[in-house]
């Protein structure tokens, strides 16, 4: 079980020994990690939870990890989201593509400069002269940027299989320094202001988890989430721990009103890495929360801030609809639909309050992991897309097929699984939760899950009429690099598949 | 007033004027200081109640904020380093291609 965490790690300590060959190790690791990933699925499907105390200490002092049903799906997510996004990465960079202008001003030229910057070229205008744009060659590979894709991975898996409230922490800080370095990787305005933003408010925000952690071991002594279940008690320094523990995670997950770091850090960066701090690493507080809410904390949480965080998902749903309705750009657009998105695995949290024996935590996690998918999908796509129009302002990407067919198949396909079409993985997720609501009698929880499909569809048709509008025949189109088209087309469809896959998935879920 | 609580007041306090500095401070420099303030007042109120009774300290918290001190060694270096960055991005770097120490608040060169 532990190798799911040490082949990383050991994979971006090789990959920095290395440096030449770091792509194709990380590709080695990654593959290996979702080897052993699969074969604890299978061990954990076929017998059950699987315990282990790292270094034979037992706790309070020793570490237990625990692989039970949602822990090895996160981590099959984890695997598959990241096979796909490397395979892309490893494309992404560093090949020319048609006329390759040499870089000299290094690495970040790329995507970064699909930032307001760009808004001015008259790429593709009518009348103006199609030259090849900076964003149609490949950056070069950002230094370090392999060891640190790898470290991200390393922070996902031990989260996912931690069963000890510290060492989540460690893992959240790891997952956040990661994903801050992998931001700033652009070495650009843009992209060095969002990461600075980002890093700040995700260290405010671990100190609050922190905070409320170290006021819970005072209190009762554990660390290990079993020990606190039998342990906690209602007091007045739970009262006051509780609520910090869920303000933190709250923040890191980007829930309504703190989504505000979210967007410009997703739009200014790369797109691998886009796909796979949308896809996986805000899923990783996520894990957090359904590990603590109905576990240790359920016993112990007032009603009211069941009420407040179904508040806030609602909110979440609507105002991150509407911002992504208003988005010029194909990847803000993609990143405020994430704030919506997380309103709903919010929504499923607080339904999981409200009745812990309900199929809401179900749907919850089988929302979460079709919306990995699709998601880190949509960002590929996005980003092949990017790559043959050379810029992402959405009324300009007219016929996308034309730059690649399965790139525009593969945005279709996951907004079919984002907006919870039958029979997508997001479907039955959606059906899960709102099964959860109209148990509960909450028509506003129903009424937003229904309404958001709803928006969700309004603002991906407008990126997807664009498939179905006549070209632009003074844009110079060229085509995308297969490489690039095909990881996003197989987790789209994976995606689809996931709903109609989906009983040996949910026999894994409590 | 114990020992005890004392530690677990100065703690908040320190936590408390730290999150103050991060969300008022308008240099992002000081604002790292004060989230590193915040830390201090986290690791204290871990620490406090490690010492009461009469054995010997509680391992475990110590082991904590050791580790915690590593993870926010880190998280500040980040920190400082991009900061830099910004601040070479902004104003070129200086001519030993190391960047003035400070920047004037609100000044919005252009690049180089």
């Amino acid at each position: 079980m532990t190798w799911a965490v040490i082949l990383p790690l050991a994979g971006a300590l090789l990959s920095v020994l290395l440096a030449r060959h770091a792509a194709r190790i990380a590709l080695g690791t990654v593959l290996a990690t979702l080897a052993v990933d699969a074969a604890l699925a299978r061990a954990v499907a076929l017998g059950g939870p699987i315990e282990h105390q790292v270094g034979g200490w037992p706790p309070p002092l020793g570490i237990r990890l625990v692989a039970d049903g949602p822990a090895v799906l996160f981590l099959l997510l984890a695997g598959v989201v990241y096979l796909a996004s490397t395979a892309y990465a490893a494309r992404f960079f560093d090949r020319p593509n048609g006329a390759r202008s040499g870089s000299p001003v290094g690495p970040g030229r790329f995507e970064s400069a699909v930032g307001p910057a760009s808004s001015a070229s008259a790429v593709g205008r009518a009348g103006a002269i199609p030259h090849v744009p900076a964003t149609r060659t490949s950056p070069r590979t950002p230094a370090g940027f392999w060891p640190v894709w790898l470290f991200l991975l390393a922070a996902l898996d031990g989260l996912f299989l931690t069963s000890d409230l510290f060492n989540m922490y460690v893992a959240l800080e790891l997952l956040t320094l990661a994903g801050v370095a992998l931001v700033a990787m652009t070495h650009d305005r843009a992209g060095t202001q969002a990461a600075i933003r980002y890093l700040l408010v995700a260290m405010v925000a671990s100190l609050f988890f922190l905070l409320g952690i170290s006021l819970l071991y005072a209190e009762f002594g554990v660390l290990d989430l079993e020990g606190l279940g039998e342990a906690i008690a209602p007091g007045r320094i739970t009262a006051v721990a509780i609520p910090l523990v869920l303000l933190g995670l709250a923040v890191k997950l980007a829930i309504f009103p703190f989504h505000f770091w979210l967007p410009p850090a997703y739009g200014a960066t790369l797109t691998p890495v886009c796909a796979v701090l949308s896809a996986l690493a805000i899923k990783g507080p996520f894990f957090v929360l359904i590990r603590l809410v109905p576990g240790p904390f359920a016993a112990v949480i007032p009603p009211a801030i069941g009420t407040l965080i179904g508040g806030l998902a609602l909110g979440g749903i609507v105002w991150g609809s509407l911002r992504a309705l208003q988005q010029p750009r194909l990847k803000l657009l993609i990143a405020y639909s994430s704030v919506a998105q997380v309103g709903y695995l919010f929504l499923a949290l607080s339904l999981a309050l409200a009745d812990p024996t309900g199929p809401a935590l179900r749907g919850g996690i089988f929302f979460a992991l079709s919306h990995g998918l699709a998601k880190a999908a949509m960002f590929l796509a996005a980003g092949a897309i990017i790559r043959s129009f050379g810029h992402d302002r959405i009324a300009d990407l007219r016929a996308p097929q034309r730059g690649s067919h399965l790139a525009t198949t593969a945005l279709a396909l996951a907004a079919v699984g984002l907006m919870g079409f039958p029979a997508s993985g997001g479907f039955i997720g959606k059906w899960l939760i709102g099964e959860a609501a109209a148990l509960a009698g909450r028509p506003l929880a129903l009424a937003g899950i229904v309404g958001g499909g709803l928006l969700a569809a309004l603002y991906l048709f407008r990126v997807l009429r664009q498939a179905f509008v006549a070209p632009d025949p003074a844009a110079g189109v060229v085509r995308a690099p297969a490489a690039l088209e095909w990881p996003a087309f197989l987790l789209a469809v994976l995606s689809v598949l996931l709903g109609v896959a989906s009983a040996p998935v949910l026999g894994l879920l409590p | 007033m114990t020992p005890e609580t004392l530690y677990a007041t100065l703690g908040a306090l320190l936590f408390g004027i730290g999150l103050y500095g991060a969300i008022v401070r308008r240099l992002v420099l000081r604002k790292l200081i004060a989230v590193n303030v915040m830390i201090s007042g986290v690791f204290l109120t871990f620490i406090a109640p490690g010492g009461r009774g009469e054995g010997p300290p509680d391992p475990v918290a110590q082991a904590i904020v050791l580790t915690g001190i590593v993870v926010t060694l880190g998280g500040t270096a980040l920190g400082l380093a991009l900061i830099r960055r910004a601040h070479a991005i902004r104003h070129g770097p200086g001519p030993s291609g190391r960047n003035p120490a400070d920047g004037a608040p609100g000044d919005r060169g252009g690049f180089g």
